[in-house]
């Protein structure tokens, strides 16, 4: 599903973000993503997303190698990728239904889609009842949950997860873990980006650290390695 | 597919672009009223250099049609020069008139044009009438003049050769000059229009920006992007052009009732031509401007 070979990144000023790494994600697979911060977490994922292009190197997604991603096609490409974000980045004006709806009309879906799908994905995240809420009226853990929504609503083949339990207490990010973990059974493939050792020690998934721009560790049903 | 020439426009998502471009002209009130008034003004202006140029053209093309030339003969002239001069006026191309004057006809017309209060100055002049007697020669186009200057000014008996083309000359020189003129001011007051209105658009981008990046990991096109904000610039150009000209149609109006009517020498165009046709091209020009100044402003945002 994704696919990095012998990707390099050095930045302007001659920093090595990323140096020579391969690695290979496979469909429907749980990877976390663990390294201090400036470990190069960030490039990989910006990579991802084509925000930034490599150095040296190639990256395939779902068969595409992003380099052959013409500039105007970047959005087409984009709509396959989910994204969550520690600060959640919903829009403040806009309730939770419409946060979610905004993800839709974005990629042109209509009236009738867009009135069938929301309400089913935010019953699946559980905010049934909380349609109207605008999100500065929510828990971190409620924000969080929409923003999942949102990422999801569109059936993105990959889920991109950048400390997403950053900004949560223990328990609340247990329930956006047991999110996740429902909506990667479903076949979504889930890359998440995290601090957080409790969780990657208890979820026993792959984990793959990176320090200093190299991936220093892969395992499958790895824990966190490191004493913060 | 139509990937290809995807601009993010749906009748279902143009309603929200709409909304989107009056919720923050609101919310920007001052700085995008000095933006509409930017607009007004230039396209204020620009209308008056236009309506000057077109009645000045008009006037040119009224004077083309009626020239002619006036052959003065010399006093001492034979009478078989004269119609010899005659015979030749006749035969030149494009001559669709020739009138003879005599000196008394002459010295009647201008005792015509003194009045009756004035007459006493031309009294007496009967005995030795100063004015000579002329061939009054009519041409179907300006060019023509020239060719009959050319072909009878060498004859014997000629005196001197008259004609509207110095007057011509002189009213396409002040065209070209009001040409000129307007057009500068108008690219100065273009490139004020759009500088207001980029900043209009900017800070209403600004206010956004996170919504633009989220906007952008959604997948959202450039032209998604963009539509809101394009729209925004195209009603300030549009309420600037209503604004422009309805005082340009007010301005006009009142001008052309205060004209004397001896003034009117030509026959101007009328305000209701402010209506018919400027307004449209107007409309237009605004929405124009209003597009290109909005999508200047957030092309820096739409990177990456």
């Amino acid at each position: 599903m994704i696919e990095f070979k012998n990707v390099t990144k050095i930045y302007d000023n001659k920093v090595y973000a990323l140096s020579d790494v391969s690695v290979n994600i496979n469909r429907g697979e749980f990877v976390f993503l663990v390294g201090a911060s400036g470990a190069g977490k960030s490039t990989f994922i910006k990579m991802l997303l084509k925000e930034v292009d490599p150095t040296k190197g190639k990256i395939i997604v779902a068969g595409t190698d992003l380099a052959n991603i013409k500039r105007k096609n970047v959005p087409y490409y984009r709509r396959k990728i989910g994204m969550v974000f520690q600060d959640f980045r919903l829009i403040p004006t806009m309730n939770v239904y419409e946060n979610v709806a905004f993800a839709m009309r974005v990629v042109e879906a209509s009236h009738r889609d867009i009135r069938k799908r929301v309400p089913i994905v935010l019953g699946l995240v559980g905010l049934s009842n909380k349609y109207k809420a605008f999100p500065n009226e929510l828990s971190g853990g409620e924000q969080q949950r929409v923003s999942l929504a949102r990422a999801i609503v569109n059936n993105p083949s990959i889920l991109i997860a950048d400390e997403p339990t950053g900004n949560l207490d223990p328990e609340t990010a247990q329930g956006i873990m047991e999110l996740l973990n429902d909506i990667n059974r479903a076949g979504t493939t889930i890359l998440m980006a995290t601090h957080a050792k409790d969780i990657v020690d208890n979820m026993r998934k792959r984990v793959i650290a990176i320090e200093k721009g190299e991936i220093i560790r892969d395992e499958q049903r790895g824990g966190y390695g490191y004493e913060d | 597919m139509s990937k290809e020439v995807d601009t993010g426009m749906k009748i279902s998502t143009t309603k929200h672009f709409l909304a989107d471009a009056v919720k923050s002209l609101r919310r920007n009130r001052t700085i995008s009223t000095a933006a509409v008034a930017t607009v007004a003004t230039t396209l204020f202006i620009l209308g008056i250099f236009l309506l000057a140029l077109i009645n000045a053209n008009k006037g040119v093309l009224q004077l083309q049609s009626k020239v002619e030339a006036q052959v003065f003969l010399k006093d001492s002239i034979t009478i078989d020069e004269q119609k010899e001069i005659e015979n030749k006026l006749n035969t030149i191309e494009g001559v669709t008139d020739v009138t003879y004057e005599s000196k008394a006809e002459a010295l009647e017309k201008v005792k015509e044009s003194f009045g009756e209060e004035n007459k006493g100055l031309v009294e007496g002049l009967e005995k030795s009438n100063p004015f000579p007697s002329s061939y009054i020669v009519k041409v179907s186009k300006p060019e023509f003049v020239s060719k009959v200057r050319n072909t009878i000014k060498d004859m014997a008996g000629v005196e001197e050769i008259k004609d509207a083309g110095k007057l011509i000359d002189k009213i396409t020189a002040i065209t070209k000059t009001i040409k000129i003129f307007g057009l500068a001011l108008f690219i100065v007051l273009l490139g004020v229009c759009l500088f207001l209105i980029g900043n209009t658009i900017k800070l209403t981008v600004y206010s956004r920006r996170r919504e633009i990046g989220i906007m952008k990991f959604i997948g959202a096109t450039d032209w998604f992007i963009r539509w809101p904000f394009v729209f925004e610039g195209m009603i300030i150009g549009l309420t600037g052009a209503i604004i422009a000209v309805g005082l340009l149609y007010g301005a006009y109006k009142y001008t052309f009732t205060k004209l004397p009517v001896e003034v009117i020498l030509v026959k101007l165009v009328t305000p209701s031509y402010v209506l018919a046709y400027i307004s449209w091209e107007f409309l237009l020009l605004g929405m124009f401007i209003g597009a290109l100044g909005s999508i200047w402003a957030i092309r820096k945002f739409l990177t990456v």
